[in-house]
Protein backbone atom coordinates (compact mmCIF):
# COMPACT_ATOMS: atom_id res chain seq x y z
CA UNK A 1 0.00 0.00 0.00
CA UNK A 2 2.50 2.72 1.10
CA UNK A 3 4.50 2.07 -2.52
CA UNK A 4 1.65 3.64 -4.48
CA UNK A 5 2.53 6.75 -2.60
CA UNK A 6 6.32 6.38 -3.17
CA UNK A 7 7.96 9.57 -4.90
CA UNK A 8 10.20 7.82 -7.98
CA UNK A 9 12.50 10.71 -8.03
CA UNK A 10 15.73 9.76 -9.40
CA UNK A 11 18.38 9.15 -7.20
CA UNK A 12 22.13 8.43 -7.24
CA UNK A 13 23.31 5.32 -5.15
CA UNK A 14 25.47 6.48 -2.05
CA UNK A 15 28.25 4.20 -2.43
CA UNK A 16 28.71 5.80 -6.42
CA UNK A 17 28.83 8.92 -4.54
CA UNK A 18 31.19 7.38 -2.47
CA UNK A 19 33.53 6.05 -5.18
CA UNK A 20 33.26 8.97 -6.93
CA UNK A 21 34.53 11.34 -3.77
CA UNK A 22 37.34 9.01 -2.80
CA UNK A 23 38.59 8.78 -6.45
CA UNK A 24 38.26 12.67 -6.78
CA UNK A 25 40.45 12.84 -3.50
CA UNK A 26 42.95 10.66 -5.23
CA UNK A 27 43.30 12.33 -8.02
CA UNK A 28 43.43 15.73 -6.61
CA UNK A 29 46.34 14.46 -3.90
CA UNK A 30 48.37 13.25 -7.53
CA UNK A 31 47.49 16.28 -9.72
CA UNK A 32 46.17 19.35 -7.34
CA UNK A 33 47.40 21.17 -4.68
CA UNK A 34 48.00 19.24 -1.45
CA UNK A 35 46.21 21.34 0.45
CA UNK A 36 42.81 21.33 -1.34
CA UNK A 37 43.15 17.15 -1.17
CA UNK A 38 44.14 17.09 2.24
CA UNK A 39 41.10 19.62 3.26
CA UNK A 40 38.53 17.56 1.44
CA UNK A 41 39.65 14.29 2.67
CA UNK A 42 39.55 15.87 6.11
CA UNK A 43 35.85 17.07 5.64
CA UNK A 44 34.88 13.59 4.13
CA UNK A 45 36.24 11.95 7.35
CA UNK A 46 35.09 14.07 10.07
CA UNK A 47 31.52 14.68 8.42
CA UNK A 48 30.93 12.02 6.63
CA UNK A 49 32.67 9.23 7.79
CA UNK A 50 34.69 8.28 4.80
CA UNK A 51 37.60 6.66 6.61
CA UNK A 52 38.83 5.54 2.71
CA UNK A 53 40.13 8.63 2.30
CA UNK A 54 42.91 7.85 4.87
CA UNK A 55 44.55 6.67 1.48
CA UNK A 56 45.04 9.81 0.21
CA UNK A 57 47.23 11.28 2.44
CA UNK A 58 48.84 8.11 2.12
CA UNK A 59 49.25 8.92 -1.56
CA UNK A 60 50.65 12.15 -0.90
CA UNK A 61 53.09 10.98 2.01
CA UNK A 62 54.40 8.06 -1.09
CA UNK A 63 54.58 11.25 -3.82
CA UNK A 64 55.83 13.87 -1.71
CA UNK A 65 57.88 13.20 1.31
CA UNK A 66 61.32 13.17 0.83
CA UNK A 67 63.94 13.33 3.81
CA UNK A 68 62.97 14.74 7.13
CA UNK A 69 59.71 16.42 7.47
CA UNK A 70 59.68 19.34 10.38
CA UNK A 71 57.58 17.27 12.86
CA UNK A 72 60.25 14.53 12.64
CA UNK A 73 58.30 11.86 12.66
CA UNK A 74 59.12 10.16 9.10
CA UNK A 75 57.38 10.16 5.79
CA UNK A 76 54.10 9.31 6.79
CA UNK A 77 52.87 12.41 7.99
CA UNK A 78 49.74 13.30 6.60
CA UNK A 79 48.38 9.57 6.78
CA UNK A 80 49.74 9.85 10.53
CA UNK A 81 46.88 13.04 10.51
CA UNK A 82 44.28 11.31 8.71
CA UNK A 83 44.75 8.30 11.46
CA UNK A 84 44.46 10.18 14.28
CA UNK A 85 41.20 12.01 12.89
CA UNK A 86 39.79 8.44 11.68
CA UNK A 87 40.13 7.63 15.95
CA UNK A 88 39.10 11.30 17.08
CA UNK A 89 35.85 10.86 14.44
CA UNK A 90 35.37 7.14 16.14
CA UNK A 91 35.78 8.56 19.73
CA UNK A 92 34.31 11.49 20.32
CA UNK A 93 32.29 12.52 17.31
CA UNK A 94 29.99 9.55 17.49
CA UNK A 95 28.80 10.52 21.19
CA UNK A 96 28.11 14.01 20.47
CA UNK A 97 26.13 12.81 17.93
CA UNK A 98 24.61 10.08 20.30
CA UNK A 99 23.95 13.12 22.36
CA UNK A 100 22.47 15.01 19.57
CA UNK A 101 20.11 12.30 18.97
CA UNK A 102 18.57 11.81 22.38
CA UNK B 1 22.18 -14.13 29.11
CA UNK B 2 22.93 -14.22 25.07
CA UNK B 3 22.08 -10.47 25.18
CA UNK B 4 24.66 -9.35 27.93
CA UNK B 5 27.42 -11.40 25.87
CA UNK B 6 25.88 -9.31 23.05
CA UNK B 7 26.70 -5.91 25.13
CA UNK B 8 30.10 -6.60 26.51
CA UNK B 9 31.19 -7.58 22.68
CA UNK B 10 29.62 -4.52 21.67
CA UNK B 11 31.28 -2.46 24.05
CA UNK B 12 34.75 -3.95 23.65
CA UNK B 13 34.42 -3.66 19.96
CA UNK B 14 33.50 0.03 20.76
CA UNK B 15 37.00 0.44 22.14
CA UNK B 16 38.98 -1.61 20.15
CA UNK B 17 38.50 -0.13 16.42
CA UNK B 18 38.88 3.67 17.46
CA UNK B 19 42.17 2.41 19.15
CA UNK B 20 43.81 0.04 15.99
CA UNK B 21 44.43 3.56 13.77
CA UNK B 22 45.59 5.72 16.92
CA UNK B 23 48.44 2.39 17.42
CA UNK B 24 49.23 2.29 13.57
CA UNK B 25 50.13 6.17 13.45
CA UNK B 26 52.34 5.76 16.89
CA UNK B 27 54.08 3.18 15.13
CA UNK B 28 54.16 5.06 12.35
CA UNK B 29 55.64 8.04 14.44
CA UNK B 30 58.02 6.00 16.62
CA UNK B 31 59.70 3.73 13.79
CA UNK B 32 59.98 7.26 11.79
CA UNK B 33 58.45 4.89 9.18
CA UNK B 34 60.20 6.15 5.53
CA UNK B 35 58.14 5.24 2.19
CA UNK B 36 60.93 2.71 0.33
CA UNK B 37 62.37 4.26 -2.71
CA UNK B 38 60.64 1.37 -5.04
CA UNK B 39 57.44 1.99 -3.51
CA UNK B 40 57.80 6.21 -4.20
CA UNK B 41 59.54 5.05 -7.82
CA UNK B 42 56.49 3.04 -9.13
CA UNK B 43 54.03 5.82 -7.75
CA UNK B 44 55.78 7.95 -10.05
CA UNK B 45 55.60 6.00 -13.02
CA UNK B 46 52.08 6.14 -12.64
CA UNK B 47 51.67 9.69 -11.93
CA UNK B 48 53.78 11.15 -14.52
CA UNK B 49 51.64 10.31 -17.47
CA UNK B 50 49.35 12.24 -15.34
CA UNK B 51 50.84 15.32 -14.41
CA UNK B 52 51.48 15.18 -18.09
CA UNK B 53 48.18 15.48 -18.89
CA UNK B 54 47.30 17.82 -16.26
CA UNK B 55 50.15 20.24 -17.78
CA UNK B 56 48.45 19.60 -21.35
CA UNK B 57 45.00 20.68 -20.20
CA UNK B 58 46.36 23.60 -18.54
CA UNK B 59 48.37 25.22 -21.75
CA UNK B 60 45.40 24.47 -23.91
CA UNK B 61 43.25 26.22 -21.01
CA UNK B 62 45.94 29.45 -20.77
CA UNK B 63 46.19 29.33 -24.68
CA UNK B 64 42.36 29.77 -25.39
CA UNK B 65 41.88 32.48 -22.38
CA UNK B 66 44.73 34.33 -23.68
CA UNK B 67 42.44 34.52 -27.09
CA UNK B 68 39.59 36.95 -24.72
CA UNK B 69 41.96 39.00 -23.37
CA UNK B 70 41.24 42.36 -24.28
CA UNK B 71 43.34 44.66 -26.85
CA UNK B 72 44.00 47.63 -23.81
CA UNK B 73 45.22 44.61 -21.28
CA UNK B 74 47.57 43.55 -24.02
CA UNK B 75 49.05 46.58 -24.74
CA UNK B 76 49.48 46.80 -21.09
CA UNK B 77 50.82 43.84 -20.45
CA UNK B 78 53.35 44.37 -23.30
CA UNK B 79 54.74 47.79 -22.32
CA UNK B 80 55.27 46.27 -18.60
CA UNK B 81 57.21 42.92 -20.39
CA UNK B 82 59.16 45.57 -22.23
CA UNK B 83 60.31 47.13 -19.34
CA UNK B 84 61.29 44.36 -17.35
CA UNK B 85 63.09 42.74 -20.03
CA UNK B 86 65.46 45.85 -20.39
CA UNK B 87 65.74 45.67 -16.33
CA UNK B 88 66.81 42.34 -16.75
CA UNK B 89 69.23 42.75 -19.90
CA UNK B 90 71.10 45.70 -17.40
CA UNK B 91 71.10 43.20 -14.71
CA UNK B 92 72.51 40.57 -16.85
CA UNK B 93 75.28 42.45 -17.89
CA UNK B 94 76.74 43.17 -14.64
CA UNK B 95 76.43 39.17 -13.90
CA UNK B 96 78.41 38.80 -17.12
CA UNK B 97 81.01 41.07 -15.68
CA UNK B 98 80.65 39.31 -12.42
CA UNK B 99 80.84 36.08 -13.62
CA UNK B 100 84.63 36.81 -16.13
CA UNK B 101 85.43 38.81 -13.11
CA UNK B 102 84.57 35.11 -10.86
CA UNK B 103 86.36 32.99 -13.97
CA UNK B 104 89.67 35.44 -13.24
CA UNK B 105 89.97 35.13 -9.93
CA UNK B 106 89.67 31.25 -10.19
CA UNK B 107 92.58 31.27 -12.40
CA UNK B 108 94.57 33.21 -9.96
CA UNK B 109 93.92 30.83 -7.76
CA UNK B 110 94.20 27.63 -9.56
CA UNK B 111 90.95 26.84 -8.87
CA UNK B 112 90.30 26.40 -12.64
CA UNK B 113 88.43 23.05 -12.24
CA UNK B 114 86.20 24.38 -9.89
CA UNK B 115 83.70 24.81 -13.01
CA UNK B 116 80.64 23.18 -11.59
CA UNK B 117 79.14 20.21 -14.42
CA UNK B 118 75.21 21.29 -14.60
CA UNK B 119 72.74 18.96 -15.46
CA UNK B 120 69.75 20.07 -16.47
CA UNK B 121 66.36 18.95 -15.65
CA UNK B 122 62.48 19.60 -16.15
CA UNK B 123 60.72 19.88 -13.35
CA UNK B 124 57.67 17.67 -13.39
CA UNK B 125 55.40 18.29 -10.68
CA UNK B 126 56.11 20.17 -7.22
CA UNK B 127 55.97 24.14 -6.11
CA UNK B 128 52.77 24.65 -4.88
CA UNK B 129 50.98 21.26 -4.83
CA UNK B 130 53.71 19.91 -2.67
CA UNK B 131 52.91 19.63 0.75
CA UNK B 132 56.66 19.06 1.85
CA UNK B 133 58.58 22.35 0.16
CA UNK B 134 59.52 19.33 -2.51
CA UNK B 135 59.46 19.25 -6.73
CA UNK B 136 60.08 16.78 -8.67
CA UNK B 137 62.67 16.18 -11.34
CA UNK B 138 62.45 14.21 -14.73
CA UNK B 139 66.02 12.88 -14.09
CA UNK B 140 67.25 10.30 -11.29
CA UNK B 141 70.08 8.05 -10.59
CA UNK B 142 70.78 6.19 -14.00
CA UNK B 143 71.33 9.74 -15.71
CA UNK B 144 73.56 9.96 -12.43
CA UNK B 145 71.75 12.36 -10.10
CA UNK B 146 72.51 11.31 -6.47
CA UNK B 147 71.30 12.23 -3.13
CA UNK B 148 72.28 15.54 -1.25
CA UNK B 149 73.46 16.96 -4.92
CA UNK B 150 73.05 20.93 -5.23
CA UNK B 151 70.16 21.67 -7.74
CA UNK B 152 70.15 25.53 -8.89
CA UNK B 153 67.42 27.59 -11.02
CA UNK B 154 68.97 28.43 -14.52
CA UNK B 155 70.11 31.96 -12.91
CA UNK B 156 72.52 29.78 -10.29
CA UNK B 157 69.99 30.34 -7.69
CA UNK B 158 70.70 27.78 -5.04
CA UNK B 159 67.07 25.99 -4.89
CA UNK B 160 67.95 23.10 -2.59
CA UNK B 161 68.96 19.51 -2.47
CA UNK B 162 68.67 16.02 -3.97
CA UNK B 163 66.98 13.97 -0.77
CA UNK B 164 65.69 10.79 -2.12
CA UNK B 165 66.94 9.37 -5.78
CA UNK B 166 64.87 7.09 -7.98
CA UNK B 167 65.31 5.31 -11.28
CA UNK B 168 64.25 8.10 -13.79
CA UNK B 169 63.23 10.87 -11.68
CA UNK B 170 64.39 12.86 -8.12
CA UNK B 171 62.85 14.24 -5.21
CA UNK B 172 64.46 17.91 -4.27
CA UNK B 173 63.89 19.22 -0.89
CA UNK B 174 64.33 23.45 -1.06
CA UNK B 175 66.27 24.57 1.31
CA UNK B 176 63.12 26.36 2.90
CA UNK B 177 61.54 23.39 3.79
CA UNK B 178 60.17 23.49 7.22
CA UNK B 179 62.96 22.27 10.49
CA UNK B 180 65.83 22.27 7.64
CA UNK B 181 68.96 24.08 9.32
CA UNK B 182 72.49 24.80 7.39
CA UNK B 183 75.10 27.60 7.42
CA UNK B 184 75.03 30.24 5.06
CA UNK B 185 77.00 33.64 4.26
CA UNK B 186 74.62 36.86 4.78
CA UNK B 187 75.70 39.84 2.77
CA UNK B 188 77.98 39.11 -0.17
CA UNK B 189 80.64 41.50 0.74
CA UNK B 190 84.21 42.64 2.76
CA UNK B 191 81.69 42.52 5.93
CA UNK B 192 80.14 39.37 5.12
CA UNK B 193 78.80 37.44 8.34
CA UNK B 194 78.62 32.95 8.64
CA UNK B 195 75.49 32.55 10.77
CA UNK B 196 72.68 29.60 10.48
CA UNK B 197 69.70 29.14 8.50
CA UNK B 198 66.53 28.29 9.03
CA UNK B 199 63.72 26.63 6.91
CA UNK B 200 60.58 28.23 7.71
CA UNK B 201 58.61 26.48 4.75
CA UNK B 202 56.21 28.12 1.82
CA UNK B 203 59.57 29.42 0.25
CA UNK B 204 60.64 31.36 3.26
CA UNK B 205 64.06 31.12 5.43
CA UNK B 206 64.72 32.73 8.60
CA UNK B 207 68.21 34.15 10.21
CA UNK B 208 68.39 35.27 13.66
CA UNK B 209 71.75 37.53 14.21
CA UNK B 210 72.34 40.34 17.26
CA UNK B 211 71.02 42.95 16.73
CA UNK B 212 74.17 45.25 16.35
CA UNK B 213 75.22 43.14 12.76
CA UNK B 214 74.14 45.63 10.10
CA UNK B 215 72.06 44.33 7.52
CA UNK B 216 69.60 46.12 4.98
CA UNK B 217 66.62 44.44 3.13
CA UNK B 218 67.68 43.31 -0.12
CA UNK B 219 70.85 41.84 1.32
CA UNK B 220 71.98 38.77 -0.10
CA UNK B 221 72.33 35.25 1.39
CA UNK B 222 74.78 32.72 -0.37
CA UNK B 223 76.06 29.36 0.30
CA UNK B 224 79.17 29.54 1.81
CA UNK B 225 81.40 27.55 -0.90
CA UNK B 226 83.64 28.09 -3.51
CA UNK B 227 81.08 28.35 -6.18
CA UNK B 228 78.87 31.08 -4.74
CA UNK B 229 75.50 30.88 -5.45
CA UNK B 230 72.95 33.38 -4.19
CA UNK B 231 70.07 31.31 -1.79
CA UNK B 232 68.01 34.56 -1.28
CA UNK B 233 67.52 38.03 -0.35
CA UNK B 234 66.99 39.44 3.05
CA UNK B 235 62.60 40.31 2.42
CA UNK B 236 62.27 41.90 5.61
CA UNK B 237 63.69 42.58 9.57
CA UNK B 238 61.90 42.27 12.27
CA UNK B 239 63.38 43.69 15.33
CA UNK B 240 61.80 44.06 18.92
CA UNK B 241 62.67 46.92 21.04
CA UNK B 242 63.81 44.80 24.42
CA UNK B 243 65.38 42.13 22.52
CA UNK B 244 68.67 41.44 22.05
CA UNK B 245 68.41 39.58 18.14
CA UNK B 246 66.77 40.70 15.47
CA UNK B 247 65.09 38.18 13.04
CA UNK B 248 65.75 38.45 9.49
CA UNK B 249 63.28 37.06 6.37
CA UNK B 250 64.70 35.48 3.63
CA UNK B 251 62.97 34.64 0.38
CA UNK B 252 64.57 33.69 -3.14
CA UNK B 253 64.48 35.72 -5.51
CA UNK B 254 62.85 33.17 -8.48
CA UNK B 255 59.86 31.93 -8.30
CA UNK B 256 59.61 28.24 -7.26
CA UNK B 257 56.02 27.60 -7.95
CA UNK B 258 56.66 28.85 -11.50
CA UNK B 259 59.97 26.91 -12.25
CA UNK B 260 59.62 24.63 -15.36
CA UNK B 261 63.47 23.98 -15.82
CA UNK B 262 66.30 23.31 -12.93
CA UNK B 263 70.43 22.35 -13.27
CA UNK B 264 71.74 19.70 -10.71
CA UNK B 265 75.41 20.41 -10.09
CA UNK B 266 76.68 17.48 -9.94
CA UNK B 267 80.08 18.43 -8.08
CA UNK B 268 79.01 19.22 -4.99
CA UNK B 269 77.07 17.27 -2.34
CA UNK B 270 75.23 19.64 -0.06
CA UNK B 271 74.09 18.58 3.65
CA UNK B 272 71.75 20.45 5.87
CA UNK B 273 72.30 19.67 9.57
CA UNK B 274 70.73 16.34 9.84
CA UNK B 275 72.52 13.52 11.00
CA UNK B 276 70.26 10.83 9.65
CA UNK B 277 70.51 12.25 6.07
CA UNK B 278 74.34 12.12 6.13
CA UNK B 279 74.53 8.85 6.82
CA UNK B 280 71.67 8.11 4.03
CA UNK B 281 74.24 10.13 1.99
CA UNK B 282 77.09 7.79 3.08
CA UNK B 283 75.35 4.61 2.88
CA UNK B 284 74.43 5.42 -0.74
CA UNK B 285 77.80 6.55 -1.75
CA UNK B 286 79.07 2.75 -0.50
CA UNK B 287 76.05 1.05 -2.01
CA UNK B 288 76.43 2.76 -5.12
CA UNK B 289 80.16 2.78 -5.35
CA UNK B 290 80.45 6.48 -6.41
CA UNK B 291 83.15 8.73 -6.06
CA UNK B 292 81.44 12.01 -4.61
CA UNK B 293 83.44 14.69 -5.30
Amino acid sequence: MSTLFKQHAPHIPWLVVRIFLFCFVILLAITGPWWLSFGLATILLLFFKYYEVVLGGLVLDILFAGGESFLDIGDFLFTTILLFLVSFSLLFLQRFRSISSL
Amino acid sequence: MRYQHLKTVRKIHAFLVPVVPILIAVVFILTKAEVPSFVTNGAHELATPLWSARDAVFDAMTNTTSLFASKKHLAEQNAALKQELLQKTRETYTTRALTLENEHLRELLHRVDAHPELLPAAVIHGGAFSPYDTFFIDIGSNEGVRDAMLVLTPENIALGTVTKTLEHTAIVTQFSAAGQTFDVLLGATSTSVHTTITGFGGGTMLITVPRDVEVHEGDSVTLPSFTTYTLGLIASIEVAPEDAYKTLYVRSPSNSYGLRHVLVDTTSIWSVENPQAEEVVEENAETQGTDTP
